[in-house]
């Protein structure tokens, strides 16, 4: 008998169906370290500890093909002042390249860097280089790198679908580009910031650019997916004012709020939970406060000096919120999440992991010493 | 010789000082040595409405309607001519849409024809500037596409406005005389037909060493070919040689292909945060000065506008009408970066290496 990746997919799902609630979410240790610098010398050591304290990246990647999520949101023609994006709503290149070399040192098959860029179908290499970097630097650190832009089919045939466990809270399946199925570990390379929608930025929300604006966007066709995606996600995700193209699976309650932050916090969720996030790493070394991009009024740079790093998602956003000064327990009403939903309560609550730091181990740099309140920066 | 527009007829100042009192009729010869260029639009950003918010192109930028295509064409089709470009109607203008309008045209080289009216002590110092710096419009166009074109089809002229709002740097070349292929990555021959034999062995040869040829529709290519952004792309040794697979019909279409054949790897010039920003890069024939004339065409100043630049420039100088000032350079991977202060309706970001 034969599996293939989409029915161990769905197996997954399948399993955390049946899995505890909060109290019993699975829990990881999560790994934390100091960084001020983004220079690769000193970078590659802080990481490899990073990696050691939840157990190597060997024990993830040897053999593997590795598909990493990296976070690239907005134009990159659009800069928070005059910062270059990898210090403020992107993350940084050094980190990507550093990633990439120690997971090719760990023995990975293939790796393959993936993001839906801003409203094009354009070769991701081409967007960052429009963001001044230089693609090439990740082909030379790995022996087999390569990119796909997943905000349209790219080069398959057909989209993959993805089921959400206990069947989700806003939809129940998600179609996505087939680079999400067609991979033996999923990495979140994310960035440690606010969000205005969903309260903070990191390895769960960056996920929710994985949805192909041909089929979610602004764009999208309506009985079939768009060629190529056109404009952001404002339309069907945030506000509610159409569904996604017909030939995917439509919203399970189209009754339920048409409110971005109780929409836009249950999609993650659901996303984190039917592609499971197997490697979760955080940039926080530099970074921006008030928001997820320069068109956040009042956003300002802000530097946590701080990488983390776990195989849970759940757990490692929630030692990132508590690092970033808040309470990962906090729901509607309290701070970070004073106008929207938690996520992290959300994805807890479909079995991914536990938001609760007292059953979350953290190895390397403590939650005490690392602790950047981003909203007094 | 400064044109100015009184009524119906149109007079010269002979310097910019003199505008707009010391006028007078310029002479048949004069108007000889002179080509009228028929402005597209009132420069400026299309839509603009009272709340500042804006008409978005293909590419979410605002629409940008600039002569500076149409100048450039002419200034190729004309070398050697002054360029006036016929001032338009405009009902109650400001007075920065004036100066945008003579900034537009100077930035190429060609002078608008300036209305008699409206903030003239603005609009003097700006022809005053443009004056000064005459030498900056003489000098080369730096980019890595290279474009050979009568630009008699709509969709050629249009192709060169479209490239410079993509931020992809093109120079013209002039078969009639002989030019340097330096610095160029990429020919487009921006034709109908394709080249002949003996030119088209030339540009292959060119290609081969490492650099692309695009040509126009139905031109014959021999080997194996891959089909990559609307093209056929052939190898040709080192370098490529890429054809349509159909026949030109959308310009904008054309200029994102155009520019991922190329790579935005051999961009010469980025702007962040410059969106309303049209950059005019032109260099001395020494290559070691260069300036970058940007041209504001919204009502709005700027903010936080970073320019980068491929090449590791040490001394940057930030021209405005009213002011000089030394600018910080920071290096960056490959070239350099500049953090600009807001810019009004123009700048001139000068640069030596």
């Amino acid at each position: 008998m034969s599996f293939s990746r989409r029915d161990f997919l769905a197996s997954t799902a399948a399993a955390t169906m049946f899995a505890p609630g909060a109290k019993g979410a699975p829990v990881a240790t999560v790994s934390m370290a100091r960084a001020r610098t983004y220079n690769p010398v000193g970078l590659t050591p802080t990481m490899e500890r990073l990696f050691d304290g939840i157990g190597g990246l060997g024990r993830i990647v040897k053999n593997k093909t590795v598909a990493i999520k990296v976070n690239l949101t907005g134009a990159p023609n659009l800069r928070m002042g005059h910062y270059p994006l990898g210090w403020a709503q992107w993350t940084h290149p050094t980190v990507l390249g550093v990633v990439v070399s120690l997971m090719d040192k760990a023995g990975a098959k293939r790796i393959r860097i993936l993001e839906s860029p801003w409203s094009t179908a354009d070769p991701l290499e081409e967007y960052m280089l429009e963001g001044n970097w230089e693609p090439t630097d990740f082909v030379r650190a790995g022996a087999k790198v390569e990119f796909e832009n997943t905000n349209y089919l790219g080069n398959a045939k057909k989209y993959s679908r993805f089921a959400v466990p206990r069947g989700g809270h806003l939809f129940t399946h998600y179609d996505l580009n087939h680079s999400y199925e067609d991979c033996d570990v999923f990495c979140s390379l994310a960035k440690l910031k606010e969000h205005a929608t969903a309260g903070v930025t990191l390895s769960m929300k960056n996920c929710f650019g994985m949805t192909p604006c041909t089929i979610y966007g602004d764009g999208a066709g309506v009985d079939e997916p768009s060629v190529v995606p056109k404009g952001g996600r404002g339309t069907i995700f945030h506000a509610g004012k159409r569904g996604p193209a017909k030939s995917s699976v439509q919203e399970k309650n189209p009754g339920s709020p048409r409110d971005d932050k109780y929409r836009i916090p249950r999609a993650v969720a659901d996303l984190v939970a039917a592609r499971p996030i197997d490697l979760a790493i955080v940039d926080g070394i530099e970074s921006m406060a008030g928001g997820e991009g320069p068109w956040i009024k009042g956003v300002r740079h802000c530097s946590p000096g701080v990488l983390i790093a776990g195989t849970n998602c759940v757990n490692t956003d929630a030692v990132g919120t508590a690092v970033m000064g808040f309470d990962p327990m906090a729901d509607r009403g309290r701070a970070p999440f004073e106008t929207c939903d938690s996520t992290l309560r959300l994805a807890e609550e479909l079995g991914v992991g536990s938001r609760d730091l007292s059953r979350i181990e953290v190895a390397g740099l403590q939650i005490a010493d690392a602790r950047f309140e981003i909203r007094k920066s | 010789m400064i044109p100015v527009r009184r009524g119906g007829e149109i007079l010269v100042a002979e310097r910019a000082a003199d505008f707009p009192s010391n006028l007078r009729k310029p002479t048949a010869a004069e108007l000889d040595s002179v080509v009228d260029v028929k402005p597209v639009s009132w420069p400026g950003v299309q839509g603009l409405q009272a709340d500042g918010s804006v008409a978005t192109g293909p590419t979410g930028q605002p629409w940008v309607n600039s002569n500076a295509a149409s100048i450039r064409i002419a200034q190729f089709k004309n070398s050697g001519k002054q360029l006036w470009v016929g001032s338009m109607p405009r009902s109650s203008p400001r007075a920065e849409e004036f100066v945008l309008a003579v900034a537009d045209a100077a930035q190429c080289g060609a002078q608008w024809i300036v209305a008699e009216g409206g903030d003239a002590k603005r609009v003097q110092a700006a022809l005053q500037f443009f004056a000064q710096h005459r030498e900056w419009s003489e000098w080369e166009p730096v980019g890595a596409l290279g474009i050979v074109s009568d630009f008699e089809a709509p969709i050629e002229r249009e192709f060169l406005n479209l490239a410079a709002r993509r931020g992809l740097s093109t120079r013209i070349l002039d078969q009639r005389k002989p030019q340097s292929l330096a610095g160029l990555k990429a020919l487009f021959w921006l034709r109908e037909k394709p080249p002949d034999e003996k030119t088209l062995r030339f540009f292959t040869q060119w290609a081969e060493l490492g650099n692309l040829f695009l040509l126009p529709h139905g031109s014959k290519v021999d080997g194996a070919a891959t089909e990559e952004h609307g093209h056929k792309v052939y190898k040709a040794a080192k370098g490529r040689i890429a054809v349509p697979l159909e026949v030109w019909a959308d310009p904008y279409a054309l200029v994102h292909q155009t520019h991922l054949l190329l790579s935005r790897r051999y961009d010469v010039m980025r702007l962040w945060n410059g969106g309303s920003l049209n950059p005019h890069y032109t260099q001395s024939a020494d290559e070691k000065r260069a300036v970058i004339q940007l041209v504001n065409y919204t009502a709005r100043s700027t903010s936080n506008v970073t320019l980068g630049l491929d090449k590791k420039f040490r001394k940057a100088r930030l021209h405005t009408f009213e002011d000089v000032r030394e600018l910080k350079i920071e290096a960056a991977r490959t070239g350099v970066e500049i953090p600009l202060p807001p810019v009004e309706v123009y700048a001139a970001i000068e640069v030596e290496l």
